[in-house]
């Protein structure tokens, strides 16, 4: 994790309409490292749509979301190498194994891993019998571990996660917890969720209403 | 230190090797395509093997089948990205140009094996006969650079559309004719035996065309896929 930088995630004013429907309007808030925020609402409030716009995947329709680095702005759009995210919408490619995902994930992301690296990150998520496996054959639980390796091998100093434990079991669960804890300690952590165990992952909770 | 261009070049690089393993594994794009493009030439050998087919139809034809065959794999690139919902990861993980030239990479690799095995189906069964093959290579190497690159800039377009359907090759046709009518031009030029110096205009529209949609799609493509 880039620990020498200062980063800060700030939402000024956010709103964001799909066509004529408008999802939700004025969020505002700011994280700075470390910390961490919890986001909250009902179903159909907007929690995806505003981490995919935090994460630059979504321009909002009202105010702007940003990413500081040392109190200067990086462009949203080219900070993905400061950001991973684990969202139910996003996917892994299920044609490719466990291992070749991890690789081409951490390639484009400048990582040359040795097979040691590799090993320990599968063996750290349980998945250490399965890295030859097609990810399409892989059960959602081990899905959603893969999610969490291909977001944080390149340690971000930001990491946003939507619905973070669904589909894991108790030892799934326990892994999350650990990452959530490392995050909270060394970089920003924003998390959308319902489940109320889960607000305790954040220093703050933004409420989105109506 | 590597650089940006470098970098560029590398992630490219990563992204259609990836297109490439996961095109054998699932066959999609190459299935299609070798099924539209075997059929069709053979079709039409059988159809005219009394009565023969002269040199300028046969260009015609021959980037006719080019062209459907093309359509059938490449809409399915990033088509199939939206679907899965893979492309949410791969803009988190690449740059917009590096997916570009990635993708393209990949577009063309496919072209040149279309263009690999359609070739000799038409020599036997249509009976091409080539009279300069320098000018004929030419013609199809400028004419597959171009039909790539526009092909990759509106399946990302297409992509992003809800009604995916025949909207690639509708919004394709109009994209691709000039490179169309040039390469039939110029591959016309090649199978007539006396044509060859007559092909400079073609050759030179197919050059400024593939330049111009090749850069005009790699600058939009950002705008595109961040869409």
């Amino acid at each position: 994790m880039e620990s020498e930088h200062a980063y800060t995630l700030r939402a000024q004013n956010v709103g964001h309409k799909f066509g004529p429907r408008r999802v939700f309007s004025e969020i505002s808030f700011e994280v700075s490292k470390p910390g961490s925020v919890v986001i909250v609402g009902r179903n159909g409030a907007g929690k995806s749509t505003l981490v995919r716009i935090l994460c630059g995947l979504l321009v909002p329709t009202r105010g702007r979301a940003e990413i500081l680095r040392d109190r200067a702005v990086i462009d949203i759009h080219d900070a993905r190498g400061c950001l991973g995210l684990v969202a139910p919408e996003l996917q892994l490619y299920g044609e490719l194994t466990a291992l070749e995902n991890l690789v081409f994930f951490g390639r484009l992301r400048g990582l040359n891993m040795t097979d040691d690296r590799l090993s320990d990150l599968l063996e750290s998520a349980n998945l250490a019998g399965f890295a030859g496996h097609k990810v399409g054959t892989l059960s959602q639980g081990q899905r959603q571990r893969m999610k969490y390796l291909c977001a944080i091998l390149h340690d971000p100093p930001l990491l946003f996660l939507d619905e973070p434990t669904a589909s894991l079991d108790d030892s799934g669960r326990e892994y999350v917890f650990q990452i959530v804890a490392k995050q909270r300690r060394c970089g920003i952590l924003v998390v959308a969720t319902n489940v109320k165990e889960e607000y305790a992952f954040g220093d703050s909770i933004v409420e989105i209403v109506d | 230190m590597a650089t940006r261009s470098s970098k560029l070049w590398t992630e490219s690089a990563v992204i259609c090797a990836k297109e490439i393993k996961s095109e054998f594994r699932t066959r999609y794009a190459l299935g299609s395509m070798l099924l539209f493009g075997v059929t069709t030439v053979t079709a039409i050998g059988m159809a005219t093997a009394q009565t023969g087919v002269d040199g300028r139809t046969q260009a015609a034809l021959y980037w006719v089948v080019a062209f459907f065959s093309a359509m059938a794999a490449m809409s399915q690139v990033f088509v199939k990205e939206e679907e899965t919902g893979t492309a949410m990861a791969l803009k988190l993980a690449a740059r917009p140009d590096a997916v570009y030239f990635g993708k393209f990479a990949f577009n063309l690799l496919i072209l040149v094996f279309l263009q690999m095995v359609i070739l000799p189906l038409f020599i036997l069964f249509v009976g091409l006969k080539v009279f300069d093959w320098t000018l004929f290579f030419s013609a199809l190497a400028l004419g597959t650079l171009g039909m790539a690159g526009a092909a990759t800039i509106v399946g990302a377009i297409v992509a992003q559309a809800n009604a995916k359907g025949a909207l690639f090759t509708a919004l394709s046709f109009p994209l691709l004719l000039p490179i169309l009518l040039g390469a039939i031009g110029a591959t016309q030029a090649a199978l007539d035996p006396v044509g060859a110096a007559s092909a400079a205009p073609e050759i030179r529209l197919l050059i400024a065309y593939d330049v111009g949609i090749i850069t005009a799609s790699w600058m939009l493509f950002e705008f595109v896929w961040k869409t």
